[in-house]
């Protein structure tokens, strides 16, 4: 809806993909989306020049958050937030769900089925 | 126990149940914890397809082990169990059971179909949600609770007691499940399902009668059991909720 504006449905993806999650880094927003990890970087890049997001290393990982402090923030996260709300249901709760974050063994499968039991 | 069984079987309790059963016939005495005993307490349409048994600590290992084996179990590379014909994986954390500070002795025993199970009592299935919840930062633990206390009937002066044997943050996280509670006792109406929503503008950092955070926080809910349950909407029916959500915010706001 907003790539129009934005100049791309990936640079669309990615500032949807920052609010919904509160932080991510590029190779999550790219597997989120099936797309190449270079395409959302090149997006994440374009966006932390012009200042809309920020990013921090985490070991050799970057992490990306929307700038809070930029003047127009507020207002682009409610247009942001009226695009999802047009998105398809199924699409809508597949960006806000959050994903597990909680401790679990290590290598376990994680698995999470719904209404096939 | 009959492990053929093991390949019609599809829910939890189910295959839990033939789990406990075949331990038990080799004299080795376990429960169930964790998220699949939230899963049989709630009659879950979720299922992380995870079984986590905590043996008695007299049991070794090897026993286990080949009591699995034996009943055609595999044992994966790493430390699970599967069983080839069935989607569960069967893990059997060190022991013993414990809810913070607390090592259960008592737990519930269920009689399924398929003979019986022994896991976590409703009240103690609460604490380990709230345990997740509180300790391991998992936001949807706190919505699972609210589930297990309200579908089962639980026993509020202990899980206080308990809440007050861990620490002010668990005593004042049980205060807020009781208080989420109430909303299910009362006749469901607009205005009701308003002051949930105003109840958590708070926790949320939203104003909900602007559109933008009313979007924020029905987005935020998406797996609360409260909201799904006072709009009448099953959990993971994330279509029919919004719908009514964006009704909602159309006849109140």
């Amino acid at each position: 809806m907003l790539e129009v504006l934005l100049g791309s449905k990936n640079a669309e993806r990615v500032l949807q993909f920052i609010l919904a999650r509160n932080s991510a880094y590029a190779r999550e927003i790219a597997l989120f989306y099936d797309v190449s990890p270079s395409v959302i970087k090149k997006q994440l890049e374009k966006f932390e020049i012009g200042n809309i997001i920020v990013g921090r290393d985490i070991g050799n990982i970057r992490i990306y958050e929307l700038n809070q402090r930029n003047s127009l923030i507020k207002e682009l996260t409610a247009l942001l937030l009226k695009a999802r709300s047009n998105y398809e249901p199924d699409e809508r709760a597949r960006l806000v769900r959050k994903d597990r974050t909680r401790p679990r063994s290590k290598n376990k499968p994680l698995i999470q089925r719904r209404d096939n039991i | 126990m009959n492990s053929e069984l093991l390949k019609e079987v599809k829910t939890p309790e189910e295959t839990a149940s033939i789990v406990y059963e075949i331990l038990k016939s080799n004299g080795i005495d376990v429960v169930l914890t964790g998220g699949s005993c939230m899963e049989i307490y709630t009659h879950s349409n979720y299922s992380s397809y995870d079984l986590d048994f905590i043996a008695n600590p007299s049991i070794k290992s090897e026993q286990v082990r080949n009591a699995m084996i034996e009943a055609g179990f595999e044992k994966t590379k790493d430390r699970y169990f599967k069983h080839p014909d069935n989607d569960y994986y069967v893990e059997f954390p060190t022991g013993p059971v414990s809810l913070g500070n607390e090592e259960p002795k008592v737990h519930n025993e269920l009689k399924t179909h398929l003979g019986s199970l022994k896991l976590l009592t409703p009240t103690n299935c609460v604490k380990d949600r709230l345990c997740a919840y509180l300790y391991h930062d998992g936001e949807e633990c706190f919505s699972q609770a609210i589930a297990v206390a309200h579908k089962n009937e639980i026993d509020k002066e202990n899980l206080l007691n308990w809440a007050a044997k861990e620490c002010l943050e668990m005593e004042e996280t049980v205060s807020e499940l009781f208080n989420n509670l109430e909303y299910l006792d009362k006749v469901v109406d607009n205005e009701l399902i308003k002051s949930y929503l105003k109840s958590k503008e708070e926790k949320h950092k939203v104003d909900i009668s602007g559109e933008s955070d009313f979007l924020l926080l029905t987005d935020d809910l998406i797996d609360d059991y409260i909201i799904h349950e006072l709009l009448g909407v099953d959990l993971g029916d994330d279509v029919t909720y919004y719908e009514k959500m964006k009704k909602l915010y159309e006849e109140l706001l």
